[in-house]
């Protein structure tokens, strides 16, 4: 992307690059405020347009007019000052009899949704779960859900404040998916997200393939202030299953797959293929 | 209920906590007070120990606070209670309703209903202490756990403190607000001990620090009995604050029934 409404993204983006010179936040880190910053840049009222510069496969710059609309989507109740956010749901049976689930936020509508998925895909040879760019959510849904992968009771780590320590407890559930399990992870992949894959690393129960997360993962609380604005604040620590602390380091993954601008124009996904061709591994 | 209901909510909040990416890492340990424990929570020692100052015994708190609460015969007819109220963490916006059954000699069934999570029902129908909620799903408690469930879901509880809890011994006096309290600490067998707050003056039980255990963890947890109010010749608190390390949780009560047909099933475990 080169410009937005006439401005680079260079100029868009200067006061974020101060912040994180001052910060020093890892990169994966400094690439998510980019984008999110970009993203910023790109709402608008409905019906209006933004201008969208980019450059093609070629190298030439394209200009796109992109409508703004009010999307039609699922939203979770708010739980709380956690406001309601957008619930994308996908899962499917992949060729060669593998499921893939995928979710773009870990909140408590997508539960059911993904109780029921994994039930579906019972007689899979293995689940993909597509976390990538997956921010995160309700912390306790990590354990949730591995509780429906699950035979043995486990704990996905740990969070420790000044006077206790919580751990992440996973209850085994009836008829739980005991077949292979691969989790996509990319730097977009933060909070719960980042639980669920150390969790179920350390733990032996998946296979993490992609690229390092985040390390955005301490538990928080939200508040709303007098403003009106919410404040959202660290409460507690978390620890991995191996007493790792993930925050700012992330998630390594067990078998790192970069996603390139040549895959990208080829329309291939080299993550997914990976998840797979480890699946149909015996 | 006293301690019944919180526990269930303490375990229950202590999940929820909403881990959200992203975030900017807090650089200071600064800790500052909330409202309640700046209020309530460290209440300040008078320094009056049961060998300085002419102390009653636990034996006499104990009845004293029997008599308080509408003492044996009143509490004795009471075979069985529903309680209905709200329920709401502050610190993170949650609130909600709950439905609270308990019969005699030890069962019970709380069905919690928070918006934007869902019900939580817990239940112990005597032996078996079990819970479903909608992130978790079920299980069965065990363990300490379970022992301290039994503990806490005794339908007569109140009147039993000194068979529940075979150690129990006076600390000291203290203040709690503006009142002076006895300050007595209560072993149950197997169990971290707890301490139990008295009222000087009316002898009702005002606040109870214990250790929730549950498979995540030992969460240390205060708990103050407020507006307390008679209901068929029983008192009872209508508001429960439980301060927990990271917020405070308030159960407040609006409608309490006693003696109704409660079926006995009512507290077993639903088939999955």
């Amino acid at each position: 992307m080169k410009k937005i409404d006439g401005k680079t993204v260079k100029e868009l983006l200067a006061p974020v690059e101060k912040h994180l010179a001052e910060r020093k936040e890892n990169d994966r880190l400094a690439q998510l405020y980019r984008e999110r910053t970009l993203e910023a840049f790109t709402n608008g009222k409905p019906e209006t347009a933004a201008q969208i510069e980019i450059t093609d496969g070629a190298n030439k710059p394209q200009v796109f007019a992109v409508k703004r609309y009010i999307a039609q989507t699922e939203m979770s109740e708010a739980m709380g000052n956690f406001p309601p956010q957008p619930v994308v749901f996908e899962s499917k049976r992949l060729d060669g009899n593998i499921g893939y689930i995928r979710f773009n936020m870990w909140v408590i509508p997508q539960m059911t949704k993904i109780r029921e998925a994994i039930r579906k895909l019972n007689d899979a040879d293995g689940i993909i779960f597509d976390l990538r760019g997956n921010p995160g959510g309700v912390g306790g849904m990590a354990s949730g859900v591995a509780g429906l992968l699950t035979s043995e009771r486990t704990s996905l780590g740990s969070m420790t404040n000044r006077e206790s320590e919580q751990k992440f407890i996973v209850y085994p559930q009836p008829n739980a998916f005991t077949g292979k399990i691969i989790i996509l992870i990319d730097y977009g992949s933060a909070s719960t997200s980042e639980v669920f894959a150390a969790g179920m690393q350390e733990v032996g129960r998946a296979k993490i393939v992609g690229e390092r997360s985040a390390g955005g993962i301490l538990p928080s609380l939200f508040d709303t202030l007098p403003t009106g604005a919410i404040f959202q604040y660290a409460i507690s620590d978390y620890k991995s299953p191996k007493n790792i602390l993930i925050e700012n380091r992330g998630v390594i993954p067990d078998i790192e797959v970069k996603s390139t601008y040549q895959a990208l124009l080829d329309g291939r996904d080299l993550q997914i293929e990976e998840a797979i061709k480890q699946i149909k591994n015996k | 209920m006293k301690l019944k209901l919180s526990i269930l909510l303490i375990v229950l909040c202590s999940i929820l906590v909403t881990a959200f990416g992203q975030k900017e890492t807090p650089k200071t340990t600064t800790k500052t007070k909330t409202k309640t424990e700046a209020k309530t929570v460290k209440p300040k020692t008078i320094g009056a120990k049961p060998s300085a100052v002419k102390m009653p015994t636990v034996k006499k708190i104990l009845a004293k606070y029997v008599q308080a609460i509408g003492g044996r015969k009143a509490n004795g007819k009471i075979k069985n209670r529903m309680v209905k109220g709200s329920a709401e963490i502050p610190a993170a916006g949650i609130k909600g309703t709950f439905e609270y059954y308990t019969a005699a000699p030890d069962k019970s069934l709380s069905k919690i209903m928070l918006a934007g999570i869902g019900e939580i029902i817990e239940g112990f129908d005597g032996t078996t202490a079990w819970s479903i909620n909608p992130i978790q799903g079920n299980r069965d408690k065990q363990g300490e756990e379970l022992a301290q469930t039994k503990i806490t879901y005794n339908f007569y509880r109140e009147l039993n403190l000194d068979k529940l809890y075979p150690k129990m011994e006076l600390k000291g006096m203290e203040k709690l607000g503006d009142k002076d309290v006895y300050v007595i600490v209560a072993t149950p067998e197997n169990l971290p001990p707890e301490t139990f707050y008295f009222d000087a003056k009316s002898g009702l039980l005002l606040r109870q620090d214990i250790i929730v255990i549950s498979p995540e963890g030992k969460l240390p947890t205060k708990t103050f009995f407020e507006d307390i109010r008679e209901v068929d010749g029983v008192k009872i608190p209508f508001k429960i604050r439980s301060v927990l390390p990271q917020f405070e949780i308030i159960a407040t009560t609006t409608e309490v029934k006693n003696n109704i047909a409660i079926q006995d099933n009512k507290f077993t475990k639903p088939k999955s």
